[in-house]
């Protein structure tokens, strides 16, 4: 009569209990992984996140695991689960401390998210391991230029733009930005000069160039280069728009008005345009002409803009 | 009114307001400029010891834009780093100075303070490092030989008049300026006995005023103790930051513009925290560099466009 019981019994337990009682079955997480490396390639991400659990209570072996964690990892990313991913790159960082992908990611989390100080230790920890990681050394440079550390930044912009051999263009451009902001010209124009060569009709590089010489007080320059970047992009307004503020700057106030012109003949209301003319109007005398100006530009103007226009009609209405 | 620098590249990647054309523009154009084609600028430093070292922050972060600083004005620590960039050292330099006072010299004043020996010896200690820092980079300079106009704020101890040293030898005015009353023993110095101007000025702004400034922008360590003093030091210490921080408060209206560094955690006696304090300073900086810009250039707009 027992044994007809634990027969009986035996015959319906699930399988859980059964590998319990007798031990596994069968290794099917190589099958398994395989159908979610499948899925993740292809992209489906709710397929990796569906079956990882089942995965994961198979008791996979540690390397099948940590490639899963990184499908799953990226597949909380792709689907906005920040919070999720992070606690699975802490979990997997400490579990494999010798795979840097999980620090990694973790750090450009924290750079999306605004955690700046959290990048910087981890970025820190893999550079010391592996000084030529392309990825942490941008990392790097971008939180402390996010912080303002730019003397910092430019170290590790310098070494990752070296380490493409100035063949990252949008690095590249980052790191030209950073500089023109350091106001540290002989970089600047050095990376504006690699950019060139590497893609000559781009406006972004002569614009830089003019930036680098405006910053050393030579508009005459400036303006070359700005002739160049605006030839390149001929239809872009900001462009055209610093151009004509180049113009007034040097004192070459005819032009500028004809650039404002422009500008405002495609909108008449364009307060940046009426701001130039109207400085350009301000400086050839003509304050009773430039007010009207200045008002458009207070009135539709960003912020500052707004105030700058304001600040010439406070004078202007004490020439008056 | 937005719209691509790059309208039609494909590489279009920077798209700058209005406003941030102006601004570059504008500023690149102050910068070069002198007064009177601009108006003259002056930094005021506040006090706060170990956290007044975010000021070296803060001209970190000013150097980089190019901001333009004709005069200083410090009280207590913002003496100490003010005078030694009116003394034109790089602000490179002045982080050394900080990490140097940090480790080696100024914290030692502090950690020498025991209360017993304070009261069996009935009278008040000199701060030797303090002093022997103070010597070693400022020497025998006086305040007509530095590169920058500087003032510094002390306090006559028997009067409590406000002192303002614009001349004369700068470190005793330094070291007058930086000397906790109640511990450190007054300088004598022009036949008054002197203490921390933090007690009377915290933040010296109407000191850079006097020194020809039009345009005020104030770095200011702001005070939020929330723990307990440990002893009778540390309770002197937090009793003279919450007076200088009532002070700043009322004085902080005068300012043209200001910059205060979230360094509330750090303590005043931190001065193993003067790096911590300085990154402090690079960041709020950094965070109010462009409204300071800003500020100064509305400020500005007549005398850049109305002058030769």
């Amino acid at each position: 009569m027992r044994k007809t019981i634990l027969l009986f019994f035996l015959t319906f337990l699930p399988v859980d209990g059964f590998c319990f009682f007798f031990g596994r079955g069968a290794d099917r997480t190589p099958e398994m992984f395989e159908a979610m490396r499948s899925d993740f390639e292809k992209g489906d991400c709710a397929s990796v996140v569906e079956k990882a659990g089942s995965f994961l209570n198979e008791r996979p072996s540690s390397v099948l695991k940590e490639t899963v964690f990184q499908y799953m990892g990226r597949c909380y990313e792709r689907e906005g689960l920040a919070d999720r991913a992070i606690s699975l790159y802490q979990l997997a960082s400490g579990l494999y401390p010798g795979n840097y992908f999980f620090a990694a990611r973790l750090a450009e989390i924290y750079l999306d998210a605004g955690f700046y100080e959290n990048s910087i230790t981890l970025f820190t920890k893999i550079i010391s391991v592996r000084p030529g990681d392309l990825e942490a050394n941008l990392g790097l440079a971008r939180a402390y230029a996010r912080l303002g550390f730019l003397s910092r930044a430019k170290k590790y912009y310098s070494r990752a733009v070296a380490l493409t051999d100035f063949g990252d263009l949008a690095a590249l451009r980052e790191y030209a930005s950073l500089m023109i902001k350091k106001r540290d010209w002989p970089e600047a124009s050095m990376l504006a000069e690699k950019g060139r060569n590497a893609e000559p009709s781009d406006a972004f590089w002569p614009r830089t160039l003019a930036q680098v010489w405006a910053g050393k007080g030579d508009y005459e320059q400036a303006l070359a280069y700005m002739n160049s970047a605006v030839k390149f992009s001929p239809k872009s307004r900001p462009l055209a728009l610093e151009r004509a503020l180049y113009l007034v700057l040097s004192g070459n106030t005819g032009s500028a008005v004809i650039g404002a012109d422009e500008a405002l003949a495609k909108s008449p209301s364009d307060p940046l345009a009426a701001l130039i003319k109207a400085m350009a109007l301000f400086k050839e005398g003509e304050i009773d002409k430039a007010r009207s100006y200045f008002e458009s530009a207070v009135r539709d103007g960003e912020p500052f803009t707004a105030k700058i226009a304001g600040a010439f009609l406070k004078i202007t209405g004490a020439k008056r | 009114m937005p719209g691509s620098v790059f309208a039609g590249d494909t590489a279009a990647a920077v798209s700058p307001s209005d406003d941030d054309i102006l601004r570059g523009a504008l500023w690149t154009r102050l910068v070069l400029s002198k007064p009177p084609n601009r108006p003259t600028v002056g930094l005021a430093l506040s006090g706060g010891g170990a956290r007044g070292f975010a000021h070296a922050g803060v001209l970190e972060a000013l150097e980089y834009a190019g901001f333009p600083i004709d005069m200083v004005s410090g009280t207590s620590m913002g003496a100490v780093v003010g005078s030694l960039y009116a003394k034109g050292v790089s602000v490179e330099d002045i982080w050394k100075f900080g990490v140097d006072a940090a480790q080696h010299e100024v914290a030692r004043d502090f950690k020498a303070v025991r209360l017993l020996k304070l009261l069996r010896a009935d009278k008040l200690i000199t701060p030797t490092y303090i002093e022997r820092f103070i010597d070693s980079h400022l020497g025998k300079l006086s305040f007509e030989k530095l590169k920058l106009p500087f003032a510094c704020v002390a306090m006559d101890f028997r009067t409590g008049e406000k002192i303002i040293f614009t001349e004369g030898e700068l470190a005793s005015a330094v070291r007058a300026s930086v000397n906790l009353p109640g511990i450190f023993a007054p300088v004598q110095y022009r036949h008054r006995y002197l203490v921390d101007g933090g007690v009377v000025d915290f933040i010296p702004i109407d000191a850079a005023r006097g020194l020809g400034a039009d345009w005020v922008l104030a770095s200011v360590t702001e005070s939020l103790p929330g723990e307990m003093p440990e002893n009778v030091l540390l309770s002197l210490l937090q009793v003279i930051d919450i007076r200088g921080s009532m002070l700043a408060s009322n004085s902080e209206k005068d300012a043209d513009f200001l910059i205060k560094p979230v360094v509330a955690d750090i303590q005043v006696a931190d001065f193993e925290k003067c790096a911590q304090a300085g990154d402090a300073g690079v960041v709020e900086a950094s965070k109010r560099l462009e409204k300071a810009e800003e500020s100064l250039l509305v400020s500005s707009i007549p005398l850049l466009f109305t002058k030769p």
